[in-house]
């Protein structure tokens, strides 16, 4: 699980482009939207294209990505229960 | 104010304020403004240096970041320019390649994960957008493509914006970009009244495109 | 005043203006649904012109093509000559001929999507339009980068303008469709997002009355391709349904592709059939880049300065963007409140055409006017149950009006919003 959200933080960073931050000033537990790292909508989607591509994962829903994405330790549960890859 | 064209300066009367930024060159009002890098590291310099603290910098596409970095440096270095917001206050763009870098950018992802962040950019009015959002601009904005760069065309639009009577002041030029190391930015607020002095206008922005 | 003088519309509906407002009047819709083809894997629902709706051409795209097929029906209608310097054309389009960024050359056709539609109705076929080699060789003569670097020097930048990709830039799409009418005014690409439809139309209003131009020609058109597909596919905006706008069980839009075209001119004495752009306003969010605000101020501002000197008495109705995606819809019915406007009955036309991106602000235009005309209010086809927070009248079925004026509103990405007044016979405040 920690190896998990350690990638996780990595692949999050790159896939939004968010400059200047590194891994570990990603608190796991910190909200992701709002406040946090202030993601927004788009970023959500990009998300959405990130749970796809690196773990198989398709969220049909939009809707659902709200709990899933609250936080780095939220989605990296609901990534090692849903994933294909 | 002068301007150094083709060598030799020129008097300029009625464009006061102005950017010109390209992969290699910047310059403010006539003023070259010091830097070391180019291209896309040229950007990342410009707003390290001078703007900084605005996060959705790093989320924009190449012309966004050209165009955007101008736009501040238009601003920042004119007092008059600073307070301006609200409707009176409108932003219109001008090119020939519309969002073309990102387009391809975005076409290279299409069959395999369609990338959202970079869709959205692939329009170039989502440019008039940051700087209407950075600025606080309600005005009208506008994109317009045009085949060639052709000064009267580009004064006949601007004659047409202003006869929003809301409207007094409008950041407008020309904005190229290629790809994240190749663009060409050169922009100007252009006020109401400068409008009845078109012919001067259109000598002057032909002027500055050439520069 | 600005008139409109003529009009067409080119849609899976059919290919005059009457031919669609007879459709849409009797409910039918282009929308279907499409599996795996064009290259895009995820079914989606669209609006979309069959093989053989639009005439292939050796020397333009499709996407020129239906808008030179539509702008020449328009033109028939009148005795304007397009190739005078006094008449302006305005293009409003998203993308034009994005769809061949991937391909080395422009008149190598990829296969167009081939859905089943006409099952309702039989589709109409456009008249052919022969390709004039004398026409195409007239306007390569004219080598616009030669005119491009004589305007622009010392540029790394413009050089690897002129030589790169011509085809697809729009640009290059308006310099062409006003070439085929030998038109050499620098035409305008108006490149707003799903807003542009109606900045041009506001462009024409204005180039007319500055007295630069007796006539311009907008053209609004987009055709689908897997770039525009897939790429709303990403933001999730697309609904797996037939769209329903402002209802509670709305999911998202449905993309269409359409070209449509409103000639404007400049008239004195206006008669009591003639349409007017009494006027219009173009205001931007400052909000959000691709999410409309959820106060809509660009949508309110544009609204009230278009309603300044106009009786809400007089609006048979408000022409929605309604796209039925869920920010869009509840964002009008903000609006629309804000402004006092809400007992005004309100329609959107995207269950009949789907989204059809550039050409919406001007299809949607010029069916709202043969509604009037036609003393009818249309229905917002799909709409059952009001889905938005705060109350609005949407039309759920054709109705009569007995009123000449409305109002049409459209946002789109980069925050931009436009909102124009149109009247039927002229008013005293119309200049």
């Amino acid at each position: 699980m920690e190896e998990l959200i350690q990638n996780l933080k990595k692949e999050i960073i790159e896939a939004l482009n968010l400059e200047g931050i590194n891994p570990n000033d990603i608190d796991a537990n910190a909200p992701l939207f709002e406040e946090g790292l202030m993601l927004d909508s788009i970023d959500a989607l990009e998300l959405i294209v990130l749970m796809e591509k690196k773990y198989g994962i398709k969220l049909k829903d939009p809707n659902e990505g709200k709990e899933i994405f609250k936080s780095v330790a939220c989605m990296a549960a609901y990534i090692q229960a849903n994933r294909i890859k | 104010m002068l301007w150094p064209y083709l060598g030799k300066e020129v008097a300029m009367s009625v464009i006061k304020h102005w950017v010109k930024l390209t992969s290699a060159d910047v310059m403010v009002d006539g003023v070259e403004i010091p830097h070391q890098k180019h291209g896309a590291d040229l950007l990342l310099e410009l707003f390290q240096v001078h703007i900084g603290d605005y996060p959705k910098f790093f989320k924009m596409d190449a012309l966004c970041r050209a165009g955007f970095v101008a736009s501040e440096l238009l601003i920042m270095n004119n007092l008059d320019t600073k307070s301006m917001e609200g409707e009176s206050c409108g932003v219109i763009l001008f090119n020939t390649v519309g969002s073309l870098a990102t387009d391809k950018k975005y076409q290279t992802t299409i069959d395999n994960y369609p990338s959202p962040s970079v869709f959205v950019y692939t329009l170039p009015n989502v440019l008039t957008g940051e700087i209407a959002i950075r600025n606080h601009y309600h005005g009208p904005t506008d994109f317009i493509v045009l085949d060639y760069a052709e000064a009267s065309a580009v004064v006949d639009i601007l004659t047409y914006a202003f006869e929003d009577r809301k409207l007094n002041s409008l950041l407008t030029g020309w904005v190229e970009c290629l790809d994240e190391n190749t663009f060409d930015i050169r922009m100007m607020i252009v006020e109401k009244e400068m409008i009845s002095k078109k012919m001067l206008l259109v000598n002057e922005f032909k002027m500055f495109l050439n520069k | 005043m600005v008139v409109k003088l003529a009009d067409n519309i080119l849609s899976p509906l059919g290919t005059t203006t009457a031919e669609n407002y007879a459709a849409v009047k009797a409910g039918i819709s282009g929308l279907r649904r499409h599996d795996g083809i064009g290259g895009v894997r995820e079914p989606f629902v669209a609006s979309v012109i069959p093989e053989g709706g639009v005439c292939q051409s050796g020397v333009y795209s499709r996407f020129e093509m239906m808008c030179i097929s539509s702008a020449r029906q328009a033109l028939n209608q009148t005795n304007i000559d397009p190739s005078s310097n006094k008449v302006l054309f305005i293009l409003s389009t998203t993308k034009g001929n994005v769809r061949y960024l991937g391909t080395n050359n422009v008149f190598e056709e990829p296969t167009p999507p081939t859905g089943k539609v006409g099952a309702d109705k039989q589709t109409c076929m456009p008249t052919c339009l022969t390709a004039d080699r004398e026409r195409e060789n007239r306007h390569n003569e004219k080598n616009v980068y030669q005119l491009f670097r004589e305007n622009s020097v010392n540029s790394d930048c413009y050089e690897a303008i002129s030589n790169n990709l011509e085809n697809v830039r729009i640009g290059c799409s308006a310099r062409r469709i006003a070439g085929y009418f030998h038109n050499e005014n620098t035409p305008i690409a108006v490149s707003n997002a799903c807003a542009s439809g109606v900045c041009a139309q506001i462009i024409a209003m204005r180039a007319v009355k500055s007295g630069n131009y007796d006539y311009a020609v907008v053209i609004g058109a987009d055709e689908l391709s897997p770039f525009i597909i897939t790429g709303f596919q990403s933001l999730k905006a697309l609904s797996s349904e037939v769209c329903k706008p402002f209802d509670s069980g709305r999911q998202g839009l449905n993309l269409g592709e359409a070209a449509a075209t409103i000639i404007y001119g400049k008239s004195d004495n206006v008669n009591l059939q003639q349409w007017v752009l009494v006027n219009g306003a173009v205001r931007n969010d400052a909000n959000h880049i691709s999410s409309p605000s959820r106060t809509g101020e660009g949508l309110y501002l544009a609204l009230m300065q278009v309603m300044e000197k106009a009786q809400q008495d007089d609006i048979a109705f408000i022409n929605a963007h309604g796209t039925a995606t869920l920010y869009n819809d509840e964002m009008e019915s903000v609006v629309v409140n804000r402004v006092g406007m809400q007992s005004i009955p309100m329609n959107s036309m995207k269950g009949y055409f789907g989204h059809t991106l550039g050409a919406a602000g001007v299809l949607e235009t010029v069916l709202s006017m043969c509604a009037i005309d036609n003393h009818t209010i249309l229905a917002t086809r799909n709409f059952e149950k009001i889905g938005v927070s705060k109350p609005v009248n949407i039309s759920s079925k054709n109705q009569f009006t007995d009123k000449k004026s409305f109002v049409k509103l459209i946002s789109g990405f980069g925050g931009c919003n436009a909102v124009a007044l149109f009247r039927k016979g002229g008013c005293d405040e119309c200049d």
